[in-house]
């Protein structure tokens, strides 16, 4: 019963994709009045320094599965800290400029898609949080790294979405 | 353990099972109580039994109850009741999973509620279309409780299709292939696969809602930039598909029960099973019939009417393969059967009614009148509703070890198509007069206040057959006949267990060779699975 447990994480993942589907055809939907906020208030450079923290923390996810080590888990743990204060930094950077879940509909949008996709994140760190802390099932893991891969290529299509459609 | 204890902390699916029933029963009756209410104030023209926003309340959350709080835990609680027993395992994939789903829900349907004691219930009708539900339009908390119990219910919705999912696909006796799986397993499985397409676009439609209303957002606030329409769509693009998932799982009762009771085996089963694929897959294209009388340009709409009428035709072909199952049999009319039988004709007439609203035209003159109360209740009522009481009598004895009384089956059964009817059919009419729906009160207009009435009694009628079936339950429960293992000879595995199961469900799963293993059991001289060219 080894492939039980991602099973059923993979369904629920399927949920979550379109989950985030909508939310993202929401960002698209507005995006034509949106775009004038987005290109003038966004910072490219900064956002891509926390995303490739992001994508490396896959990759020390999946050594740390591969090897079973607690020190992968560690790093991946880490680099998905770097990446939600990087994204705190952003927000407040934003607000700053006065740009708000209030504001128009890139605010609207903005706030709410990459938000979402935050507590995605702060939930898997906490995940991973207590099965480091803990005796952690195998099956645990293997469910929480797909879980963790999910997270981030999710953020892949919100990046390319959000950010280089804005810019290119 | 001490008896709330064991319920509270059960992970049982059997006893989780009936914990969904009877939540479901409770706000059934909540729900009823809130149809009668509405039936008095509509019983004649002008009255002032209800205060308008009294009313607005009353009809929001009666359709809610009914179809988040009824139709879909109870269908969940056959599903976990009965889905581990027909594929010959003893539990669910996840227990732990199936009391949180069912939880999850549990406080769902309290939260809604609680809304009536903070400041005043959803009163936007149970689509709650923006951007009356925008906190401009409905500054008090009653939205919020909407939005956040419909949350809650759909993540335990969604939990439960993961875990009917992996079930089915990992727990199943050995034998039972997926081509020889009971149809109500197979129409539970496809439905699950809907739950998780359908469920997260509400999901993702709420959390809209809830920034726009909580954090200030304007997803849906056209004055600030947003786009009601955008809610339109969302809701649809859940609320279509959710309209099968309140009905395939009664498809599959229909299917289990119809057959038993003619004593032949299905007809076209490969046609039932993969009719309700084409219907899963279809209903994924027809959410814009909801929103006909928007002007979205007229190629788009004509796709899908176009849709819409097409889906009509798997859903004919399960008529078609249900009535050809009945044709030569041996049909023994017991309660249980005769709802299964009056399902067939009542679910028709509300399917006719759905074709003729794919027509755009006909959907323009009709939208947003009776017709459409009429039309929704004889699919949500006369087939899903329907298709419950007949499972209700059919599974009963499995669950609590009695039979449930035959006699008080028919007043049951006779009260309710009658008081059904009597509701519904005249509200077609008084739709092609034109009334609306959710308004008030009505003009005293030639024929409107006549037929009201009538739909208001039969309302009195159907409120009484529902109280005959809740009567039925309680006294059967006490002073019912001893059913035995298999009361209707019956051929799938739950059969074989006892009545009520073990709580390991089965001794040992008998042999699963062909589509009836009770019935190889039972026939060893003819089994199916000879008939069906060897094992």
């Amino acid at each position: 019963m080894k492939t039980r447990a991602p099973l059923g994480m993979l369904l629920f993942l399927l949920n979550e994709a379109v989950f985030f589907f909508m939310l993202i055809g929401a960002f698209v939907y507005f995006r034509g009045s949106a775009l004038a906020t987005a290109a003038r208030s966004l910072n490219l450079a900064g956002a891509s320094i926390y995303t490739v923290c992001l994508l490396a923390s896959s990759i020390t996810m999946w050594r740390g599965v591969a090897a079973g080590s607690r020190g992968w888990l560690g790093a991946t743990l880490a680099l998905g800290a770097i990446f939600l204060y990087g994204q705190g930094r952003e927000y407040w950077a934003l607000f700053r400029q006065n740009v708000t879940i209030g504001g128009d509909q890139f605010g609207t949008t903005f706030f709410t898609l990459t938000g979402i996709h935050a507590l995605h994140v702060l939930t898997g760190l906490l995940l991973l949080l207590v099965l480091l802390s803990g005796a952690g099932r195998r099956s645990a893991l293997d469910s929480i790294a797909l879980y963790w891969y999910f997270v981030d290529a999710v953020w892949i299509v919100i990046f390319a979405v959000v950010y280089l459609w804005t810019f290119v | 353990m001490k008896g709330l204890e064991r319920w509270v902390s059960t992970v049982d699916h059997k006893e989780i099972g009936v914990l969904y029933m009877l939540t479901a029963l409770v706000f059934f009756l909540i729900g009823g109580v809130e149809a009668m209410m509405i039936r008095a104030q509509l019983s004649l023209p002008g009255l002032n039994f209800l205060a308008p926003e009294t009313y607005n309340q009353v009809f929001t959350m009666h359709g809610t109850t009914m179809i988040f709080l009824v139709v879909m835990p109870v269908l969940a609680g056959f599903g976990v009741y009965l889905v581990p027993l027909m594929i010959g395992a003893s539990d669910m994939a996840y227990p732990r999973l199936n009391a949180l789903t069912f939880w999850l829900q549990f406080f769902g349907g309290v939260l809604l509620y609680i809304s009536f004691f903070a400041g005043g219930a959803p009163d936007a009708g149970w689509f709650s279309y923006a951007p009356l539900s925008e906190k401009a339009f409905s500054p008090h908390a009653g939205l919020d409780y909407w939005a956040l119990g419909l949350l809650l219910l759909g993540s335990g919705t969604v939990g439960s299709a993961v875990n009917f999912i992996v079930t089915i696909a990992n727990h199943r006796a050995p034998g039972m292939t997926i081509r020889r799986l009971p149809l109500f397993v197979w129409m539970t499985l496809v439905n699950s696969v809907l739950i998780l397409f359908a469920l997260p676009a509400l999901n993702a439609a709420l959390i809209m809602l809830l920034s726009d209303r909580l954090l200030h957002a304007h997803f849906f606030d056209a004055a600030q930039g947003g786009s009601p329409i955008l809610w339109q769509h969302y809701f649809w693009i859940f609320g279509h598909p959710e309209v099968y998932i309140m009905v395939l799982p009664a498809f599959g009762m229909i299917s289990e029960i119809i057959p038993v009771f003619s004593r032949k085996p299905i007809f076209g089963y490969g046609f039932v099973a993969s009719s309700t694929l084409a219907i899963a897959f279809l209903s994924y294209g027809v959410w814009v019939h909801h929103m006909f009388a928007v002007a979205l340009g007229r190629v788009f709409i004509s796709v899908f009417a176009a849709m819409s009428m097409l889906i009509a035709v798997p859903t004919g072909v399960k008529i078609f393969a249900w009535s050809a199952t009945l044709v030569g049999g041996s049909i023994r009319f017991t309660t249980a059967m005769l709802f299964a039988v009056a399902f067939l004709l009542e679910f028709t007439i509300g399917g006719l009614s759905g074709v003729a609203f794919a027509t755009v035209p006909i959907d323009w003159e009709l939208t947003d009148t009776y017709f459409v109360v009429a039309h929704f209740h004889y699919v949500l009522f006369g087939g899903t509703a329907f298709a419950l009481f007949a499972a209700a009598y059919y599974w009963f004895p499995k669950i609590s070890g009695r039979l449930m009384d035959e006699k008080m089956g028919r007043w049951n059964f006779w009260l309710v198509v009658i008081g059904f009817n009597m509701t519904f059919f005249v509200q077609h009419l008084l739709g092609l007069m034109g009334m609306p729906r959710r308004v008030y009160t009505y003009p005293n207009l030639p024929g409107w206040a006549a037929l009201n009435l009538v739909s208001t009694f039969g309302a009195v009628i159907l409120g009484l057959g529902a109280l005959v079936f809740i009567c039925n339950i309680l006294a059967s429960l006490a002073f019912g006949t001893r059913a035995g293992n298999d009361p209707w000879d019956a051929w799938t595995l739950e059969w074989a267990a006892k009545s009520p199961p073990l709580p390991e469900n089965f001794e040992t799963v008998p042999a699963v060779r062909s589509r009836r293993p009770l019935w190889d059991v039972k026939h060893p001289d003819a089994p199916d699975w000879a008939a069906e060219g060897g094992a």
